[in-house]
């Protein structure tokens, strides 16, 4: 989907810019997070799994060549870093039942998590989540007609500015200002809720 | 702009300017507005955490895909200076230097190697003059804090006024200067070879009596003891016009090349032709006070020296040419186009 | 739309980021904001946001880990402090004439060579053989771009490399032994006025031949 972004951020990283690879952090930290908390259910292990992930990553770069998109082959090292956590724990004695989800060897994303509270689904965290989700849906709702459709032919259909053009009958300046404007849009709602959480600070 | 980022700029070159300072660390004096002192004074600055500091640290050079690590161990004694350099890949070598001393030792193939190395700026000595002016080449600009190796560092720019040279970012170590991470860049700012501590502890405990026994532990080895010649350009007959702008002759020499590394077939080496393995070569270096450019020449041999298209092995480059009855070959960290400058500028004197 | 009080320097910057997420962006402007990541903070707050807005429309349960994301952030980069930097390789480019198994397809959207960077199928494949005019250097492989003497040559790296046969053909490159002497002998001078660790202490370090483990 984001292909070519990935491609320059990744080409940037692997000559040696950082801050390029901070950029990919950004953008996957919470698919990764979602997906090593479905192998493994402890509060505190799925954040640090997850950063795990990304240091790995960070030392195979040089390796990856672009065969698969970035995501395909992140998400692989997710779940490598996971399972091998998994049994690292079934080999210690030391650690809890809890800790360990249940044994089914599935990394179909799409799973829904299991109904045990995971490290985000306290009260708190599960009414700042609804939040956050329903604040992008009424923002989106409120869109004006064109901007909408720009933004949701990006975000959720995956078709690229030039694809946009065509389904929308509008030069791609056209398209590139759409989707800024929609996501700007939202992103003024958005930015109070996302301000006074703690650790919030970028 | 609004009040708060107003304030922001404002802040940012306060820092900017105060941090020019703070580089050359509290016991030193700040030049004002004199750019290649202040540069002398960042490098001094760096030249002495390395030689009055005791630190052990693991030091990896990236270039292109390739990586190698190093353990380093270094020892400050009072007046003396003692480390040792073990690889941590490849074949197993260890590097010791007491203060002028080096000892190379390959424990795989039990060779060993002693040479003397006259080190500029030694221990307690100041920078000699005219490095100072050696770095005009140079100008100064800071980075933001980062954090290397567990350790807080400054960062700087070290960004070449011209381009004969390639910029260098440095990592210091906030509170003693040491360098934590050195990288290459080419024009565009890609980062062509870095070097940085992956680990590192500062003024660790470390005692030098174990390293000066390792060192001279040499029983069963075969030892080479290199003599490296000093000599000038002229007396060997050759004439360096123009030089490179901002390079000055470090040294001369006439030296064996590394005998320790045997030509295979492979260069075209044979029993019956080309010169012996110990063979001396004229090397001239110059050094604008940041890196250096190696010259050297030697006669051409047909079966060994055919190629004259350049090479680059990470921070690196080795150009090579014949004129005439000669084989010139440059080695630096320093775009093509400047080794192609020295080759050109060397010229045999009629006799 | 867009905050109205936002001045137009920072709603352009917004605009750039907002391009390149959709890979609509030239090497020079990634370049741009790139440098800018680590010292503005709206850059980095605007890349979380719109990538939180397009995580959230995929799929509401994407929105329960915002709230430690920065803290997150920090957390990578303090362990990306104790990694040597990783390069790769410099991409090779050999002219089509070469013969040879040598295929470079990756084309670099750099160097000032405009326009926006779509996506390329992205293969290349490390020439071997000195036919392609190739020499091994301590695990790396040397490759030449036939041409002038100002041709660039750049290393591809091989994870696992043998030595190959040399040949007489007067158009081979250095043989790795040759170049290996030369950096040798330059490292032993301390020119980058002993910074680093230890003047020299390189030679004979990363140029090594390959050893006979």
């Amino acid at each position: 989907m984001s292909d070519d972004a990935d491609q320059l951020l990744v080409e940037r990283t692997r000559r040696g810019d950082m801050q390029a690879f901070e950029m990919l952090v950004v953008k996957y930290q919470r698919r990764i997070e979602r997906l090593i908390g479905r192998f493994v259910r402890d509060v505190d292990l799925v954040p640090d799994l997850a950063q795990e992930t990304f240091i790995r990553a960070y030392r195979a770069i040089p390796q990856f060549r672009g065969e698969s998109a970035f995501y395909t082959w992140l998400y692989r090292i997710a779940v490598n870093t996971a399972k091998k956590a998994l049994s690292d724990m079934k080999r210690d004695p030391v650690l809890t039942e809890s800790a360990l989800a249940s044994s089914s060897d599935e990394d179909d994303e799409t799973n829904r998590p299991r109904h045990e509270l995971s490290h985000d689904e306290t009260p708190e965290a599960l009414m700042a989540s609804r939040e956050i989700a329903g604040t992008v849906n009424s923002a989106i709702e409120a869109l004006p007609e064109d901007l909408r459709q720009a933004i949701l032919l990006r975000e959720v259909e995956g078709l690229s500015y030039e694809e946009i053009a065509l389904a929308m009958a509008c030069p791609i300046g056209t398209v590139r200002s759409r989707i800024f404007r929609a996501r700007e849009a939202i992103a003024v709602k958005l930015r109070p809720l996302l301000d006074t959480k703690q650790g919030q600070r970028w | 702009m609004n009040a708060p980022s107003v304030a922001r700029h404002r802040i940012r070159w306060k820092a900017t300017v105060a941090l020019a300072g703070a580089l050359v660390g509290p016991a030193s004096v700040v030049w004002a507005g004199n750019p290649s002192q202040e540069i002398a004074a960042v490098v001094k600055r760096i030249q002495d955490a390395a030689q009055r500091r005791s630190f052990v640290g693991t030091y990896v050079v990236s270039h292109g895909g390739h990586m190698t690590s190093s353990r380093i161990t270094h020892v400050c004694d009072g007046r003396d200076q003692i480390e040792r350099i073990e690889a941590l890949d490849g074949q197993m070598r260890q590097v010791y230097r007491h203060n002028d001393t080096v000892h190379v030792l390959w424990p795989g193939t039990r060779t060993a190697l002693i040479e003397q190395r006259e080190l500029v700026g030694r221990f307690p000595a100041p920078l000699q003059p005219g490095d100072g002016a050696r770095l005009e080449q140079y100008e100064l600009q800071a980075g933001s804090d980062e954090r290397i190796a567990g350790h807080d560092a400054q960062v700087v720019l070290f960004k070449p006024r011209d381009t004969w040279r390639y910029p260098r970012r440095l990592w210091l170590e906030r509170r003693t200067g040491l360098l934590l991470r050195s990288d290459l860049l080419n024009e565009r700012g890609d980062v062509l070879e870095s070097a940085s501590f992956s680990e590192l502890q500062i003024n660790a405990r470390l005692s030098a009596q174990p390293l000066l026994q390792e060192m001279n532990r040499l029983d069963g080895y075969k030892v080479s003891k290199p003599v490296y010649r000093p000599t000038s350009l002229d007396s060997e007959g050759w004439t360096m016009h123009p030089p490179v702008a901002g390079f000055e002759t470090l040294q001369v020499v006439r030296r064996p090349m590394a005998p320790w590394i045997a030509r295979t077939a492979a260069a075209g080496a044979s029993e019956a032709a080309g010169p012996a393995d110990n063979a001396t070569v004229l090397q001239a270096v110059y050094s604008d006070g940041l890196t250096h450019v190696s010259v050297f020449i030697e006669p051409f041999v047909a079966t060994l020296h055919k190629r004259e298209m350049p090479a680059t092995v990470g921070s690196t480059s080795a150009l090579s040419h014949r004129q005439g009855d000669w084989w010139i070959t440059a080695v630096g960290a320093v775009p093509v186009a400047a080794l192609q400058q020295f080759i050109g500028g060397l010229e045999r004197r009629k006799p | 739309m867009t905050e109205p009080d936002l001045p137009e320097d920072r709603t352009r910057a917004r605009e750039q980021l907002s391009s390149l997420m959709d890979g609509d962006a030239d090497a020079e402007s990634v370049a741009q904001v790139c440098r800018q990541w680590c010292q503005d903070a709206d850059t980095r707050a605007q890349w979380h946001a719109y990538h939180l807005i397009g995580d959230v429309l995929r799929s509401d349960d994407l929105s329960q880990r915002s709230a430690g994301d920065a803290a997150f952030l920090r957390g990578v980069r303090e362990r990306l402090a104790h990694e040597p930097i990783v390069l790769a390789p410099a991409p090779v480019q050999v002219p089509a004439d070469v013969a040879g198994d040598t295929v470079l397809v990756e084309q670099r959207a750099q160097a000032g060579g405009g326009g926006r960077s779509r996506f390329h199928p992205r293969r290349w494949v490390a020439p071997v053989g000195m036919a392609a005019g190739v020499a091994l250097v301590a695990g790396a492989v040397l490759v030449t771009r036939p041409g002038n003497g100002l041709a660039d040559l750049t290393m591809a790296s091989v994870t696992r490399v043998e030595q190959t046969q040399g040949s007489t053909d007067p158009k081979a490159p250095m043989a790795d032994t040759e170049l290996v002497r030369y950096l040798d002998a330059h490292q032993q001078f301390p020119g980058t006025l002993a910074l680093g660790p230890a003047p020299g202490f390189l030679r004979s370090a990363t140029y090594e031949p390959t050893p006979s483990r």
